[in-house]
C-alpha cells in the first residue's frame, strides 16, 4: 500500500487502473477508504496507460510508478514485476533526490496541526473541479474564507471523511460549525448571503 | 510508445473514485507519484 504520508511532502499520490469507477469505489471501501484518488482508465479503455506505454496486451496495465516533478517533467519511471508491490522506501529515496527541500521542511508533520475554527473554512484539494468553482463563487460574493488542502493535512482528511460519513467529499465547508458537503450553492447562499 | 525520464508527462483527465474528475496538468506545483496497478483487489 502506498503511503498517503507522501502528501506531507507536497506530493500528490494517484492510483490508476483500467477498472470502472464503481469497482474502484467498492475496492477503496473494502480497504477502509483510500485518501488519494484512484483514477479509472476504463473508457476509452486504457487510453492513459497507452499514452504512458504501460498497457499490456491482456488489457490491463503494468505495475508501474512514474514520478512527475512540479513542472510536469517525468523524473522517475519504474515498471516492476506485476506481482511485486511498490516499495515506499524506494519511492521516498527517489523523492528525496527530486525534492530535497521538502524533506528539510518541518511540515512533513502537518498531521498534528489543529484545524482552523470559525468563519468560512473550505476543505478542498488542488485538483477538484468543484473546489475551483467554489473558489470563484466565494470570490465573486466577496466572502473571506480559509482553505485547507486535505491532501497535505491528514487530520483534515480524517475530519472530512467523518463529516461525509466515510466519503471524502470536496469541497466540504465548515461555516462556524455548520457543515456543508460539496459545492452546494443553495445551502451556501442560505447561510452566507442572508 | 515508451516514455523516458526528462519528457513531459502526457496530460489527461480521468474520473476518480472520489467522484471528481482529475486533470493531470492541474497538479503543476506538486510532485506527483502516479502508480499504475493492474486491477482493483490487487496491491497498490
Amino acid at each position: 500500500m502506498l503511503l498517503p504520508t507522501f502528501a506531507g511532502l507536497n506530493v500528490q499520490v494517484l492510483g490508476i487502473s483500467v477498472d470502472h469507477v464503481s469497482c474502484l469505489k467498492a475496492w477503496a471501501e473494502s480497504l477502509g477508504g483510500i485518501t488519494y484518488p484512484l483514477l479509472s482508465d476504463f473508457w476509452p479503455h486504457g487510453e492513459v496507460a497507452k499514452k504512458y506505454g504501460v498497457l499490456r496486451s491482456e488489457g490491463y496495465t503494468e505495475r508501474a510508478i512514474f514520478i512527475i516533478d512540479k513542472t510536469g517533467i517525468i523524473r522517475y519511471i519504474d515498471i516492476h514485476d506485476i506481482d511485486d508491490q511498490p516499495s515506499n522506501e524506494v519511492l521516498l529515496d527517489e523523492l528525496r533526490k527530486i525534492i530535497p527541500e521538502a524533506f528539510k521542511e518541518k511540515d512533513v508533520m502537518k498531521e498534528e496541526e489543529s484545524l482552523p475554527q470559525g468563519g468560512v473554512v473550505m476543505y478542498c484539494t488542488q485538483w477538484c473541479p468543484d473546489c475551483r468553482r467554489a473558489r470563484v463563487w466565494l470570490k465573486e460574493k466577496n466572502i473571506p474564507y480559509t482553505e485547507v488542502d486535505i491532501t497535505t493535512n491528514f487530520k483534515a482528511a480524517r475530519q472530512v471523511r467523518s463529516w461525509g460519513n466515510g466519503f471524502q467529499i470536496t469541497p466540504t465547508f465548515d461555516i462556524n460549525g455548520t457543515i456543508i458537503l460539496d459545492f452546494d450553492e443553495e445551502k451556501l447562499s442560505e447561510i452566507l448571503l442572508k | 510508445m515508451k516514455l523516458k525520464v526528462g519528457q513531459h508527462a502526457p496530460d489527461f483527465t480521468l474520473p476518480s473514485h472520489l467522484d471528481k474528475d482529475l486533470t493531470m496538468s492541474d497538479l503543476r506545483g506538486k510532485t506527483v507519484v502516479m502508480a499504475f496497478f493492474p486491477l482493483a483487489w490487487t496491491p497498490v
